[in-house]
């Protein structure tokens, strides 16, 4: 018997009974759409994580006071400290060292009765590397403008078209007026960025607008001296270790004191993260395996009764030439087209309620052609694994027995 | 070299502590082209005899050469080679699939045979139409009176062109009119060369047959030609 007419007739007992079907593939339909959802959203929150620390530049450094212990005012990170290790330390690509102006800053928009809220944060040209900016239109800060304190400032498209009603050249050379604790700052715009930022974090809601600002302008305006930070790409992410190393102990021996500063590897945070995500969709796959365990053994189950069921045809089948093999592959093939069947509508099923629940956590799911693959493959091989049994008990029927059953 | 021959056959089932000897040493060759009766009340070891000449069961002791084959100690997948070219079999309840058509029920030996879909469709009409029913071959068996059942089991009996058509009580489950419909079905038949061994408890329909072997307790009590055969028609030769 070929291989194809065995799938035919399979196909048509499996048809023949469409409730008992559709109630024995429950199981693997659940099985497999938790799978897919599950698989689908955590890649969906991974991806979301990694453009999430692409626009600030993965295998970055930053370089800050630890918070937790006494500290004098001799430890307090400066532009002295920028500029020692510009000049000390070798195997920095980009550094920008952060001073955050005000966090509590708000811009005039093109209605003058309107306000929108925005961080200020002052740095040096290598920013626009470490926050990935792209400029659309007019430049970046530039170093000149550090050294010169030029009122300048550079804004993201969004924020252009909020302030001006526009978003292009004419914009350039204008003046934003920045309302603060300081009162109002009024500062040219040299350049606009694109917003690069399309999910809806709770930082960029919470501040809708940023602006960068060359460093000394920022400090002067906001008198104060104390960086934030000072981010740094290394040249060789591979010797990011030796690097690292090499800042601490060069900030030591600079401020002559130990264990005061700290750094924070992008890196790093994308692997902590991205591990505990795997643990989390590792447990919820158990849960999801557990189910198509159950599912396997409702197909088993109801395998044994078309057996019992089908004794008579069994025997008519022998009687007429059917070998054990034939018989064997019947019921296999069959126990195969319903947990395959169940895999495919899992799938189907597991598609659409992963839009659903990645709307309910704004996630957008990612489908992967593994998960795909996967799902139904596993399906057919659990098809296999608990239809094997049932499927040899069919075979190994005596024909006259079979034959005698009613 | 004779088509059936069996030398020194026995069958012992054990049934818990008991032992049954269904059969003790039979002996018994059939030519090519006979038409045989296999007779006898129930537990006379029939049933068993039949199972053994249909390659359904083995021997428990001697040797069955069929076509000069010694079957007797043919594994299970021989076996069902057997039974499917060179043996048809016909059953007392037709044992016809309820979800196939009828077509599809003469088909199914030769999809076991692994024979193509448009050889066997051509075979099957012909088999159909041989035993006179070439309508209603797509209709399911449900459908069909047990007369015209009976001739889709004929069919499906015949599709593989087998050496010998095996029959258990044939018409055991029909009217008198459709018995001597089917049994000169297996008449003509004979007559076109086919051999018959038939299984039957009813003397009347074993008079259509040519030769008649009577089982006792497991043993061959008699064997002889039938005389005044009823022939096509009801006319006695």
């Amino acid at each position: 018997m070929n291989i194809l007419e065995c799938l035919k007739s399979s196909l048509r007992n499996v048809l023949s009974n469409k409730m008992r079907t559709f109630l024995t593939m429950l199981g693997i339909i659940i099985g497999i759409s938790s799978v897919i959802i599950i698989v689908a959203i955590g890649n969906g929150s991974q991806a979301a994580i990694e453009k999430e620390f692409e626009s600030f530049g993965s295998g970055t450094l930053t370089v800050s006071l630890v918070s937790s212990k006494d500290i004098e005012t001799r430890d307090l990170l400066t532009m002295d400290d920028y500029y020692m290790l510009k000049e000390d330390v070798s195997g920095i690509e980009y550094m920008a060292p952060t001073y955050s102006g005000s966090n509590n800053a708000y811009v005039k928009l093109l209605n003058p009765t309107e306000t929108s809220k925005a961080s200020v944060t002052g740095s040096t040209a290598d920013y626009k590397y470490i926050n990935n900016d792209t400029v659309l239109y007019g430049r970046y800060i530039s170093d000149n403008d550090v050294e010169m304190r030029n009122n300048v400032c550079v804004i993201q498209d969004t924020t252009a078209k909020k302030v001006f009603g526009i978003c292009d050249e004419s914009v350039l050379g204008q003046k934003i007026k920045v309302e603060s604790w300081k009162g109002t700052t009024k500062l040219t715009v040299v350049g606009i960025t694109e917003n690069t930022d399309t999910s809806s974090t709770e930082y960029s809601t919470e501040y809708p607008e940023e602006i960068i600002m060359p460093i000394s302008t920022c400090m002067k305006v906001f008198t104060g001296s104390t960086l934030g930070g000072i981010s740094i790409v290394p040249v060789d992410a591979e010797n990011s270790d030796a690097l690292q190393s090499n800042i601490l102990s060069a900030l030591s021996t600079f401020h002559k004191n130990s264990d005061k500063y700290y750094i924070k590897d992008s890196t790093e945070m994308v692997d902590s993260i991205n591990s505990i995500l795997s643990y989390v969709t590792i447990f919820i796959s158990f849960v999801a395996a557990i189910s198509l365990l159950v599912g396997g053994i409702g197909v088993m189950n109801i395998m044994m009764v078309t057996v019992t069921e089908r004794t008579k045809e069994i025997g008519i089948r022998k009687a007429i030439g059917a070998k054990n093999r034939d018989i064997l592959l019947q019921f296999i093939t069959e126990a195969i087209i319903l947990t395959g069947m169940g895999g495919l509508f899992g799938l189907l099923f597991g598609w659409i309620g992963s839009y659903i629940v990645g709307k309910i956590v704004s996630i957008t799911p990612v489908m992967s052609v593994t998960a795909i693959v996967g799902a139904v493959g596993i399906s057919m091989a659990i098809g296999i694994i608990f239809g094997v049994t049932p499927a040899r008990k069919a075979a190994a029927l005596d024909p006259i027995e079979a034959l005698r059953f009613e | 070299m004779p088509l059936l021959k069996l030398e020194n056959i026995y069958k012992k089932y054990n049934q818990g502590e008991l032992a049954v000897m269904a059969l003790k040493d039979i002996n018994l060759t059939i030519e090519e082209g006979e038409f045989v009766s296999i007779m006898g009340t129930s537990g006379s070891g029939k049933s068993t005899m039949m199972n053994i000449l249909g390659c359904l069961d083995r021997p428990t002791e001697g040797a069955y050469y069929l076509e000069g084959e010694d079957v007797a100690k043919f594994r299970d997948s021989r076996l069902a080679d057997i039974r499917n070219k060179k043996i048809g079999f016909v059953f007392q309840s037709f044992n016809l699939l309820p979800k196939l058509s009828a077509l599809e029920n003469v088909e199914l030996p030769m999809v076991y045979a692994g024979a193509k879909r448009k050889l066997r469709e051509e075979t099957a009409m012909e088999a159909l139409t041989k035993v006179g029913l070439g309508e209603r071959v797509r209709h399911k068996p449900n459908e069909l009176s047990g007369g015209q059942r009976q001739r889709v089991a004929i069919a499906r009996a015949l599709v593989n062109d087998p050496s010998i058509l095996m029959a258990d009580e044939p018409t055991g489950n029909l009217d008198s009119r459709s018995t001597v419909e089917i049994m000169e079905i297996f008449q003509r038949l004979n007559d076109e060369g086919v051999t018959v061994i038939m299984v039957t408890h009813e003397p009347d329909v074993a008079q259509f047959t040519k030769r008649i072997v009577l089982f006792k307790d497991g043993q061959i009590i008699n064997d002889h030609p039938v005389e005044n055969r009823t022939l096509s028609g009801g006319e006695k030769a």
